[in-house]
């Protein structure tokens, strides 16, 4: 059995439909995406998983009990990071800490622990007695992470838990998903609205626009769901304008744009013939200095399958 | 555990930010009241001016007795303290000495003399007025048992008059203005100006308790603080309660602030600590109890604050700042207005300030408490059906 199954979750506020029957299975260890744009719904889907709101219809099980009869044996399992910094900002790390992990039951010297642990794998021991209104942006998004794990949760929810963060900070909070994942088997729900942080960091994705299902399964599965669609990245010599609508002529050929110096073609691979579009570059008297041929990525993907960027 | 944790983050928080909240509801309101104390000083009727009470007397009994007893009450000492009116309509209070009150005083037999209040708001004064009567009805029986006792002695009589005679003007001074005063009149007393201000504004200091806990509550919203605790492993209706606890301590610590303050300057609140521990309490809750159905209720702030703007006007309204109460014939408003916060939180700490008793107090504190309590069962209902989500 999947450790969350989320099952006909259908959600409304007034007679606006937010979430559409959506159902989902999470297997325990795995670091699972959920993308979509502004609006799409994964927000109210993650309210509804950590009990802030309650769903029409349908029912989360998590860990083999449903939110709506043992609400308090589902939450304990989770650690939520929520997109904003939820931190309070009058008091010091450490007592942001503390009260955190005494709303899970945490006390005594196990409580000073996990306080401590929670500050070392974050990057904050040195900062511990400041005020967080003293720290930085990434020193709170990092304390924001920490409140969220101390009690050794088998799921964290990470909302988009890299907005306005620095390069390092940013670095430090994959390093620590990846390693929280890999060493306590943590289950991680990602959200995010930078595709190659899903495409680093997860293996299963769920991809949703406007309340409903999009795609969902492995990274892998996801992408094959546009596989005939691929990408030609040509270094051409001695060219024009007029090459690239000849191109855009060529079979199979949907797209064709020149950036930085580069001509990248979208093709459609059934329809595709690469002998075609080499004839017609030697008819016009460029030469091939270079050919890479890419798969889609998760933003052409997500493109390919909403007609939206994700940051629409 | 969970509960103390959220204790333990208030009390933190306070200590951190302390100075602004000495600034905030100490200095600050204490200074501003100090201000208006001083300089509206002069209009304040000292303390040792008394206002006179006007009475109407009905004799249905017409002795000797009886006509002693007018007599005692309109005497010179008495007029410091009673104006007799001619008729009923201008007094504040109408004494019938029933028929048979001759009989019962000199049978020490249980005998009513009725003392009619014709005006609401006089009730202290009636029991001025009661205890002047009852204390003279006390010691005149005294007088007629020693009188009697006297007369049966086997002394001369030059010797019994003397003795009468004396005994009498022991019992004139006893029943004095003077005694009368300081037995029986502190309730007489008026607040200083220092005083009076001092609880005018923490009377409104009232609304500002209230706004600061609610725009806590919506800080945490805000901040998504809010989101994280209910995702731990907290029911909503837990976080409700546990945030009221952590509001009740902190406008404790707040009045207890104000208040102690004031007292350590000595220009306000003197009196018994117990009673004043008591009224805190009282308006703790109350201002807890207010909050938590403005938390309930509103998920938004800015209905909130909406809200509350309305609650200020109408009890600002209803406490006479634009139209004088005693013009408003309305009984409905005029009753209303009587329970309005800032009239109730008024009226505890005059009483508290002017009569020092928990007699004087009690009610106050009663309606305080049944409020917060019918203010807390709504909320709870409302959390239970439906709250944030």
């Amino acid at each position: 059995m999947s450790l969350i199954q989320v099952k006909n979750i259908t959600k409304r506020f007034d007679d606006k439909l937010v979430l559409d029957n959506i159902s989902l299975d999470i297997e325990e260890g795995n670091i699972f995406g959920l993308l979509g744009p502004n609006g799409a719904g994964k927000s109210t889907l993650i309210n509804i998983m950590t009990g802030l709101l309650q769903g029409n219809s349908g029912d989360i099980t998590i860990g083999g009990y449903s939110f709506k009869e043992h609400p308090l044996k589902v939450k304990e399992q989770i650690g939520l990071v929520p997109q904003e910094i939820a931190l309070i900002e009058s008091v010091s790390a450490y007592d942001n800490l503390e009260f955190f992990a005494s709303l899970y039951g945490l006390k005594g010297k196990l409580l000073k622990e996990r306080i401590d642990e929670a500050l070392e794998i974050t990057g904050l021991k040195d900062r511990r007695k400041e005020k967080v209104k003293k720290f930085s942006g990434g020193m709170k998004r990092r304390l924001n992470v920490a409140a969220a794990i101390m009690h050794h949760p088998r799921i964290l929810i990470m909302d988009e838990p890299t907005v306005g963060v620095d390069p390092q900070s940013r670095n430090h909070i994959f390093e620590f998903t990846k390693r929280i994942n890999r060493e306590n088997k943590t289950t991680i729900i990602y959200t995010s609205h930078y595709m190659e942080e899903v495409e680093y960091l997860c293996d299963n994705l769920f991809i949703m626009d406007i309340g409903k299902e999009v795609a969902y399964g492995s990274k892998e599965r996801v992408k094959a769901m546009v596989s005939d669609r691929s990408r030609v990245v040509l270094k051409l010599d001695n060219y024009k304008g007029e090459l690239l609508l000849k191109l855009k002529a060529v079979q199979g050929v949907k797209e064709c744009v020149e950036e930085e110096g580069l001509v990248k073609l979208q093709v459609v691979e059934n329809a595709f013939e690469l002998g075609k579009l080499l004839a017609g570059i030697e008819d016009y008297g460029s030469k091939i200095k270079g050919i890479t041929f890419e798969e889609p990525t998760l933003e052409e993907v997500f493109l390919a399958l909403t007609g939206k960027k994700l940051r629409d | 555990m969970k509960l103390k944790a959220f204790i333990k983050l208030l009390l933190k928080g306070m200590v951190k930010e302390a100075h602004i909240y000495l600034i905030t509801f100490a200095i600050f309101p204490i200074v501003l009241s100090a201000m208006y104390g001083y300089f509206q000083r002069n209009l304040f009727n000292p303390s040792n001016e008394m206002n006179k009470i006007g009475i109407y007397i009905r004799d249905e009994d017409s002795s000797s007795l009886s006509k002693e007893l007018i007599d005692f009450l309109s005497s010179d000492n008495m007029k410091q303290v009673f104006e007799i009116n001619k008729g009923k309509e201008k007094a504040k209070f109408e004494i019938i000495i029933p028929k048979g009150y001759g009989d019962g005083v000199l049978s020490s037999e249980d005998f009513q003399i009725k003392v009619n209040q014709r005006e609401d708001k006089a009730k202290y004064s009636a029991g001025i007025v009661s205890s002047i009567i009852d204390k003279y009805n006390e010691e005149k029986h005294q007088q007629l048992l020693i009188e009697n006792k006297i007369k049966k002695m086997t002394i001369s009589d030059k010797e019994k008059d003397e003795l009468l005679k004396k005994t009498k003007e022991k019992i004139y001074v006893a029943n004095g203005t003077n005694a009368i005063k300081n037995d029986i009149i502190p309730a007489d007393k008026a607040l200083t100006s220092f005083e009076y201000y001092s609880v005018s504004i923490f009377s409104f200091m009232f609304i500002v308790n209230i706004m600061v806990l609610v725009a806590g509550y919506y800080k945490e919203k805000e901040t998504r603080i809010f989101n994280r605790i209910i995702s731990s492993s907290l029911s909503k209706l837990q976080y409700f309660n546990y945030s009221l606890v952590s509001f009740f301590i902190f406008a404790l610590i707040i009045n207890t602030i104000y208040i102690l303050t004031y007292r350590l300057t000595g220009l306000s609140f003197k009196g018994s600590p117990m009673l004043l521990i008591l009224i805190i309490i009282a308006k703790s809750l109350l201002e807890v109890s207010v909050s938590g159905v403005v938390m309930a209720f509103f998920k938004q702030q800015k209905h909130a604050i909406l809200f509350l703007q309305l609650f200020i006007m109408l009890a600002v309204t209803l406490g006479g700042a634009f139209v004088p109460m005693y013009r408003i014939s309305s009984g409905i408003i005029l009753k209303l207005s009587d329970y309005v916060p800032n009239a109730l939180i008024i009226n505890v700490f005059k009483n508290f300030l002017l009569y020092n008793s928990f007699s004087s107090i009690k009610g106050y504190l009663v309606i305080f408490i049944l409020i917060s309590i019918a203010l807390y069962g709504i909320s709870i209902i409302k959390i239970r059906l439906k709250w944030e989500g």
